[in-house]
């Protein structure tokens, strides 16, 4: 099986890599040797997105947070410092925090009594002159793997010598910056909603990436029933000043992400469409003019960042398409974790602007989630339709059935290119492409790829 | 008022949770919008794994569905449409409404108001699939008891799950 899934691979390297083809397997959307394969390509090796530092703002504060089916205590240690410790005693391995939030000064493993404290120390193991004299438990703390943080998002990375987070993300990060920072930064509403479905992590991660052509079917009912406004979201009209930014390149030179931008005309402030009065909590000097200018006009953002972290926010929508309450951008951000072949755990934050006022928060919440998130309208008929990809892609027929992304390949339609484009990365003068997508398959063949 | 022997209440509030479970497996979205009251307060908040209480893991601090009588009826007339996605996989749905407790009644105006707890027991089956899906709740609910019907005005939804182990909710719990 596991040769067999290197076979694809390989195959599909030539076809996508070498050949440009935009084609590949169904089966890669469900496979046991992929999925072992990706855990050790992609999920040991990539900075993975945990969750915020403000999820954690006090001392022994911590969320357990997974990079697939593997735990993490992600805290914030006595000396102020965040790690992420592998949730297992080195004793007998025995799962040590079976909570998924709390404050801990240490924690007692419940088998034989080895303790740590927030820092991942060993700091106590019962009958220890007795049974353990010579034993030196500095050598024995939790295994704990490398984090950093960005404008307050934390990410793990298991590769011990690996890029700097800062490196991986690169040229990213100008765009992420346009996000959570020029927005003043941002913060959660409440815990992640958090559900297990029967699809594969990469249909979520390539939709995100960003799939413009789908919303004017699988969400065609969000104008049309007044969650979203006509003429800024989904309509299928395509504005001039639609845009999309691929091959977004890290520091090492490889595509790690690609964003969807809509803008409103030239000189016209939208904000993303947050209300006029909460533009004070913006930070305009903490970005550069160009990437002020890109938030002052942004109505709609949608990026995925290799590998499986992915947001969007987009102005003008609304739980109550007949009340007269405020409308206000919808703010969803998610991991697409893959738990196992064809199974991805989900888990969806509301992100909104710190420095913007109470009120308004709670608005982006009750708005987003009547959006996204498990019950949210638009979520609700993405998920059955990704799981039934997944589904056509179990057996082993699905092996020689190709899937094609061939939208704007060089020999089928010419995208063009915004000359005039400030930001990093290939600036496209529509949405109506697949290339954004292809960005993200490019980056998962190369590292899949790798050593086969 | 006496309540836990008061039959003709009991019977009123279990017959009113029976045949809302009939109309929501039956896919009568409409008929259900009728059982609810104008003024309906409908909470499914997300709970976190953290304590040993409902009222520790269940903080209201974010939720799944936090409706109104207004958001179901958008939110039903959309899933009608030839391009509601969500409901055009027919999810068959059995809810099992059990351990009806009535812990107080009081009246107020022309009605009774009564506050009573239920667990559900939700089974979901996807077309000629094989595997079901279980999910599981405790409901905190308000009826109001008028002369000639019950309404739902209140129903507070407290999950056994953290981790929901279905793809969507596109009906009600």
């Amino acid at each position: 099986m596991y040769n067999k899934s290197h076979e694809l691979i390989k195959k599909m390297k030539e076809d996508f890599l070498d050949k440009n083809l935009g084609e590949m397997p169904l089966k890669i959307f469900n496979d046991e040797g992929i999925f072992e394969l990706e855990l050790r390509n992609i999920f040991s090796k990539s900075w993975i997105f945990l969750g915020l530092e403000s999820e954690i703002p006090n001392i022994g504060d911590y969320v357990v947070r997974y990079i697939g089916p593997d735990p993490f205590i992600v805290i914030r240690g006595s000396d102020g410092k965040i790690r992420a410790l592998f949730n297992s005693c080195r004793h007998r391995g025995t799962l040590l925090c079976i909570t998924e939030r709390g404050n801990a000064n240490n924690f007692m493993c419940p088998y034989h009594g080895w303790t740590y404290n927030n820092k991942g120390e060993l700091i106590g193991i019962p009958f220890k002159e007795k049974v353990f004299e010579k034993f030196d438990p500095s050598e024995w703390g939790l295994t704990q793997i490398r984090v950093e943080s960005y404008n307050g998002l934390i990410f793990g990375c298991m590769e011990d010598n690996g890029i700097s987070l800062s490196e991986y993300l690169g040229d990213f990060k100008w765009y992420l910056d346009v996000i959570f920072k020029a927005t003043g930064g941002m913060e959660t509403i409440g815990p992640p909603q958090r559900w297990v479905a029967e699809f594969d992590w990469k249909l979520g991660a390539e939709n995100f990436a960003e799939d413009r052509l789908h919303i004017a079917v699988v969400h065609k009912t969000l104008p049309a029933y007044g969650f979203v406004g006509m003429s800024r979201f989904g309509s299928g009209i395509e504005s001039p000043d639609d845009v999309t930014i691929n091959e977004i390149k890290g520091k090492d030179g490889l595509p790690v992400g690609c964003i969807g931008i809509r803008r409103t005309e030239k000189e016209v402030s939208s904000f993303l469409g947050y209300p006029r009065e909460e533009w004070k909590a913006l930070v305009k000097d903490s970005v550069s003019e160009e990437q002020w200018d890109l938030l002052r006009r942004a109505i709609n953002a949608v990026f995925t960042l290799f590998p499986n972290f992915s947001g969007l926010i987009s102005a003008d929508a609304t739980d109550s398409p007949f009340g007269a309450k405020p409308r206000v951008p919808f703010h969803t951000f998610r991991v697409w974790n893959p738990i196992g072949p064809g199974l991805t755990e989900m888990w969806v934050w509301t992100l909104v602007p710190r420095g913007m006022s109470p009120e308004l928060k709670k608005r982006i919440g009750e708005v987003t989630r009547a959006v996204f998130g498990i019950a949210g309208n638009a979520e609700m008929d993405d998920l059955p339709i990704w799981r039934r990809v997944t589904r056509a892609a179990k057996g082993i027929f699905a092996e020689r059935v190709k899937v094609a992304l061939k939208g704007g390949l060089p020999t089928i339609k010419e995208l063009g290119e915004c000359r005039e484009w400030k930001g990093p990365g290939l600036c496209r003068p529509t949405q109506f492409q697949e290339e954004s997508q292809r960005t993200f398959w490019r980056r998962w063949i190369i590292e899949m790829s790798r050593g086969i | 008022m006496m309540i836990n022997n008061n039959c003709d209440l009991y019977i009123k509030c279990s017959n009113f949770l029976y045949n809302e479970a009939l109309l929501l497996d039956n896919h009568k979205f409409d008929e259900w919008l009728e059982l609810l009251d104008d003024d309906l307060e409908y909470l499914v908040p997300v709970r976190t794994t953290k304590g040993d209480s409902i009222e520790e893991e269940v903080t209201n601090e974010n939720f799944i569905i936090k409706a109104s009588k207004d958001y179901f009826k958008v939110t039903i007339s959309r899933l009608k449409d030839n391009y509601g996605w969500a409901s055009k996989q027919h999810s068959r749905t059995r809810r099992n409404v059990s351990n009806i407790i009535i812990n107080n009644a009081y009246s107020s105006g022309n009605s009774i108001h009564v506050e009573l707890t239920n667990n559900l027991l939700l089974i979901r089956t996807e077309r000629d699939e094989y595997h079901p899906y279980i999910l599981s709740a405790l409901r905190r609910d308000t009826l109001k008891l008028l002369k000639e019907r019950v309404l739902l005005t209140k129903r507070y939804v407290i999950l056994d799950h953290s981790n929901i182990p279905m793809y969507n909710l596109y009906f009600p719990l």
